[in-house]
């Protein structure tokens, strides 16, 4: 290398070299956000397994007569349209509990995330003090507005899309079901009045109970509200992990109602 | 900040209400004959690590010299991982044993419920056993030692 641009590259490394590593420390506006923080309840540490009764729906269940009829006619399939890498959505997200969930706090937005590791979601609960949008554009988790009463973390959730299925209820399993047999759902589409409400309450320090209420007026004569309790577990066995749906083998035919196994060629994938 | 660990038959016969078996509860199990459990030998010939299931496929040597292949299915890795597997456990060519729940209808599919490697290493899987949720987060709550299941060819 010619010796002045050596010069000069050395200069220019001496003056890098001098720079502090770090930006100046937080403004005293982020620091008050962060110190107020502080004195939420602990959702953030760890992680929360669930404890859910995935399709656990127990009475007393007050229909309209539309849902009655609804049950009635219900025939289970062997298994939903949650099948093929479908994205479930609310209500069904938060009770499959096979892997747990995580909560991270945004002081300056005052939202905070939940990171759903079953099919890798985020939900956006806003804490800000908004009111409902008129005309909420559908998604899949709904628009979520919370607020804390006490130890409780309340969310008011509406908006949904078309497409996802809610359970309504439990039918009795068919005559010889393999003993042992989960309850069976009976799952409904929603209507688009669907409203969903949470109350995240805290038992101890690494307990909350889930309790959530669904309105639904097309099948609900009274909301219908049922309880899950999710623990804390800390460590990096319980980290939480990424999650892609990238080798999909089993395939649920709506037609038939049946799952077939080990059918990679037809099974959907992301 | 403690976490207690709740052992003890007491409490998981109080618990027992609340077992749904969420790591099952996706599928249905219809398929499977989760009353019965079959040991079957073999040589890894696939195993494939990736969500939504993992899938373990083995060769196994019939007694007349054929060969079968089974596909066994597994849980998430996510889960796996919580119960102590590792991508790099098996491998291609590997001998193996594994403990399932076949299918009802007869097909070389399975579930796993637990896998044998010739290291002596036992790999428990959580798919259709009815745990509680705080099992699938903190390990399987027993190991087995050896295979149960009727064996296989």
């Amino acid at each position: 290398m010619p010796r002045a641009a050596l010069a000069v590259a050395i200069a220019v490394a001496a003056a890098v070299g001098a720079m502090p590593v770090h930006a100046a420390a937080a403004s005293p506006k982020d620091a008050a956000l962060w110190a107020e923080a502080a004195k939420l309840p602990n959702l953030w540490e760890g992680t929360w397994q669930g404890e859910t009764a995935l399709y656990g729906f127990p009475p007393p269940i007050q229909y309209t007569p539309f849902g009655e009829q609804y049950v009635k006619a219900y025939k289970p399939a062997d298994d939903t349209t949650l099948a093929n890498c479908k994205q479930w959505g609310m209500p069904m997200i938060m009770r499959n509990a096979a892997m747990p969930l995580k909560f991270f706090w945004s002081p300056h937005e005052k939202m905070i995330s939940i990171y759903i590791e079953t099919t890798a979601v985020t939900r956006f609960i806003h804490m800000d003090g908004r009111q409902h949008s008129e005309h909420p554009n559908p998604t899949y988790f709904g628009e979520s507005i919370g607020h804390w009463e006490g130890n409780t973390l309340v969310v008011d959730s509406i908006g949904f899309v078309k497409e996802t299925q809610f359970q309504i209820g439990q039918a009795t399993p068919p005559a010889g079901a393999a003993p042992g047999r989960f309850a069976t759902p009976i799952f409904a589409q929603h209507s688009p009045d669907l409203r969903i409400v949470e109350r995240f309450k805290m038992l101890d320090d690494n307990t909350f109970e889930l309790s959530t209420t669904l309105i639904d007026p097309k099948y609900f004569a009274q909301p219908y509200t049922y309880s899950d309790k999710f623990y804390r577990h800390v460590g990096r066995r319980s980290e939480s992990q990424e999650w892609v749906c990238s080798d999909n083998r089993d395939y649920y035919d709506p037609s038939t109602g049946k799952l077939e196994y080990d059918v990679k060629a037809k099974a959907v994938s992301q | 900040m403690t976490i207690t660990r709740i052992r003890g038959t007491v409490l998981l016969a109080l618990c027992a209400a609340a077992v749904t078996g969420p790591a099952a509860a996706h599928h249905s199990f219809a398929m499977f004959d989760m009353g019965k459990t079959v040991a079957i030998s073999g040589t890894v010939k696939d195993w494939v690590w990736a969500n939504p299931h993992s899938w373990l496929y083995v060769t196994v040597q019939k007694p007349n010299g054929t060969t079968e292949d089974w596909g066994f299915e597994a849980s998430s890795p996510n889960m796996m991982i919580r119960w102590g597997w590792n991508a790099s456990d098996i491998n291609v060519g590997d001998k193996v044993t594994v403990d399932t729940h076949p299918a009802r209808d007869g097909k070389h599919v399975g579930s796993v419920y637990a896998v044998f490697l010739a290291n002596g290493k036992v790999l428990a899987d959580p798919m259709g056993r009815q745990v509680r949720g705080r099992e699938l987060a903190e390990g399987p709550p027993s190991l087995p030692t050896k295979p149960t299941g009727t064996p296989y060819p």
